[in-house]
């Protein structure tokens, strides 16, 4: 009998509540479930693709932050009914401002969750990496909210859904949506990590993209509850909804560049950072593409280390050298498989 | 005095004496870095921390050469960031050329049952080695970055010195002080007996390799060896020569008792042949002579 996987009892009840949350949500959206995480994973698939070159995470390890993210609709909710209690259920300016800087701060919670969960490893980050979690937390979150938008509405169209936005008014007026607020929030944070500098600029560009992100989603909301001279001040601001979608175009452009530049012209001409030989076979290319994250977790830390000063300095010199380590080992045991192989 | 100036840090460290000597008989012109003025090496010293060694920038810039010896032998988290590795970058950066010398140790190798390369797999379990591997990292990426000279980074088998400094966590003062008590060392076979051990080199040795090294023209990471011996061998060689009467005992529980010494159940075997091949290092230093001049201090101390 071949030796089989072991789930953990933590695997089981993780992978468990995953089932349980998409089935009931399936049950209770039917199609609707169905379509935003269509439409999801679609988005997914892009940002994904265009961080190829770049990211260091496992897709697995963007699994936490979507659940996370989808769970937190349950906290909004909870939120928005405190809201309700408190100014009563009429439109006012302060729900309609309000609520989405509680949503776009429980969108991003799961991605500094799992950034506080990694410890030292989260120096060895790209920018991308910090916006793919970030991404992830504002897929799941718009999945379970497009899902029984869905359901509510009645009806889908392909386009209406996609890609996790909306252009209403006959191309007018653009909302960017949960996955694109919470993914310039998280390219504002990716930056600061990776850039480093003084505490009040990593501060500065680190909540940058979060207060555009909260600002812009509450001027959608203001704009479709108000038709005052306050809506017409946001629409001005908000390019009708169209700047939240450049600055995540360009912003995400911007922050695969400086990856590529951490680890091209900077990744240093280290014997243990040399490429691994061509795989050819599906188990190499498995390994190479293992390796190849770790090598720009490397570049990365490396990268953070130059930018450092005082006892900073030092801790990144720690994760740099334990990645260095890392590398090294991993050419030996490529050689020892190929000795015993051979 | 010759004209090539060189800054020493760990010049009253164990190892440090002996390079100190050896770069004073070489005719090099000295500056050690020391921490109290009443530490005196028998050179120019200037008095300062590693920790705040960007004070002495001057000193540093007008070197030729530096040799970076001094290190806190602990596994404290925070005294390796602060004063192991945060003092070796403010050197890394006031360095301005010739060659940098840091002696690093081949605890970042673990504890092998092979024989170790340069290239042979790295393990950090520790703090102390965690700090040694990320200097050389720091090295290295300054050696590429801004290339003011090589870069010479020594891993030297386990030092056997008679310095004032043999005392501290050293390996053959831990041995001849158990001799002395009588104590039985533990193995936990008879195998582990006859084939534990470790390799070490000579303070002279050392100090020879280190001088040597000043006139490589590449940098390069390289483990110093002067010879192997079991600990059986050693402690044979410390009975004999000191009139102890330490014994053996084998037994799978290793755990020591009252009056017992559980060695490193190891072999640790380097490779020392790089180094050799480069500079035509040869060692000179046995174990004999090295255990001899150990019980010599050790003994005129007592009396």
């Amino acid at each position: 009998m071949g030796a089989g996987r072991k789930w953990t009892f933590r695997q089981i009840l993780f992978f468990g509540g995953l089932a349980l949350w998409f089935l009931s949500t399936l049950v209770q959206t039917r199609m609707g479930a169905v379509v935003s995480l269509w439409t999801a994973l679609l988005f997914a698939a892009l940002l994904l693709l265009a961080a190829l070159p770049t990211r260091t995470l496992a897709l697995a390890e963007l699994i936490q932050p979507f659940c996370l993210g989808g769970t937190m609709i349950g906290v909004v909710v909870l939120i928005a009914w405190g809201f309700d209690l408190v100014l009563g259920t009429k439109a006012t300016a302060m729900r309609a401002m309000g609520i989405p800087l509680v949503e776009e701060t429980v969108k991003i919670a799961p991605a500094l969750w799992v950034l506080y969960r990694l410890g030292e490893r989260r120096w060895t980050l790209g920018a991308t990496d910090v916006l793919l979690l970030a991404a992830a937390g504002g897929l799941g979150f718009y999945w379970v909210e497009e899902a029984f938008v869905i359901r509510n509405q009645g009806g889908w169209s392909f386009l209406g859904s996609f890609p996790t936005t909306d252009i209403t008014g006959g191309g007018h007026s653009f909302i960017a949506g949960h996955a694109i607020w919470a993914s310039i929030s998280g390219l504002g944070i990716g930056v600061a990590l990776l850039l480093r500098g003084s505490k009040l600029q990593m501060l500065l560009i680190g909540v940058s993209g979060f207060l555009w992100s909260a600002l812009d989603h509450g001027a959608n909301n203001y704009i479709v509850a108000f038709r005052d001279s306050l809506s017409s001040v946001f629409a001005a601001i908000s390019g009708e909804g169209y700047v939240s979608l450049y600055i995540f175009l360009v912003g995400a452009g911007l922050a695969v560049i400086l990856d590529l530049y951490c680890i091209y012209p900077g990744l240093l001409k280290l014997r243990e950072a040399r490429l691994p030989p061509f795989p050819s076979s599906w188990e190499d290319t498995k390994q190479a593409w293992r390796y190849l994250r770790l090598r720009r977790q490397f570049a990365y830390a490396v990268a953070r280390y130059k930018r450092e000063d005082g006892i900073d300095k030092a801790r990144a010199a720690v994760v740099a050298s334990s990645v260095d380590a890392a590398l090294h080992n991993w050419h030996l045991r490529n050689a020892e498989t190929e000795t015993i192989a051979a | 005095m010759s004209s090539i100036r060189i800054f020493l840090t760990g010049a009253t460290g164990n190892a440090g004496e002996y390079v100190l000597a050896e770069l004073l008989r070489r005719n090099y012109t000295v500056t050690a870095l020391v921490r109290k003025p009443s530490d005196s090496p028998g050179c120019r010293t200037v008095i300062g921390e590693l920790t705040t060694i960007d004070r002495l920038g001057g000193e540093i810039r007008n070197a030729d050469a530096i040799i970076h010896l001094a290190c806190p032998r602990t596994d404290e988290r925070e005294r390796v960031l602060r004063e192991d590795i945060l003092g070796t970058s403010l050197l890394i950066d006031a360095w301005r050329s010739g060659p940098f010398i840091y002696a690093s140790s081949p605890t970042i190798y673990g504890h092998p049952h092979t024989t170790v390369r340069e290239d042979s797999t790295i393990s950090l379990r520790q703090w102390y080695e965690t700090g040694k591997f990320s200097n050389e990292l720091q090295l290295r990426i300054a050696e590429r970055d801004r290339p003011r000279g090589p870069c010479v980074r020594f891993r030297p088998a386990m030092l056997f010195t008679a310095s004032k400094r043999r005392h501290g966590e050293q390996y053959l003062n831990s041995f001849y002080q158990h001799c002395r008590l009588g104590s039985k060392f533990v193995f936990d076979s008879e195998e582990g007996l006859e084939t534990y051990g470790s390799s070490f080199v000579g303070g002279a040795d050392f100090a020879s390799a280190v001088a040597q090294s000043l006139d490589l023209k590449v940098g390069g990471s390289y483990n110093v060896v002067g010879g192997f011996c079991t600990w059986r061998q050693l402690v044979e060689t410390i009975n004999r020569i000191a009139g102890t009467r330490a014994d053996f005992l084998i037994r799978e529980e290793t755990r020591p008792g009252p009056g017992e010494c559980r060695p490193p159940q190891s072999r640790v075997f380097l490779d020392g042949s790089a180094f050799a091949e480069q500079t035509g290092f040869t060692p000179r230093q046995g174990l004999e002579e090295l255990v001899e001049a150990f019980v010599r201090v050790e003994s005129a101390q007592h009396a």
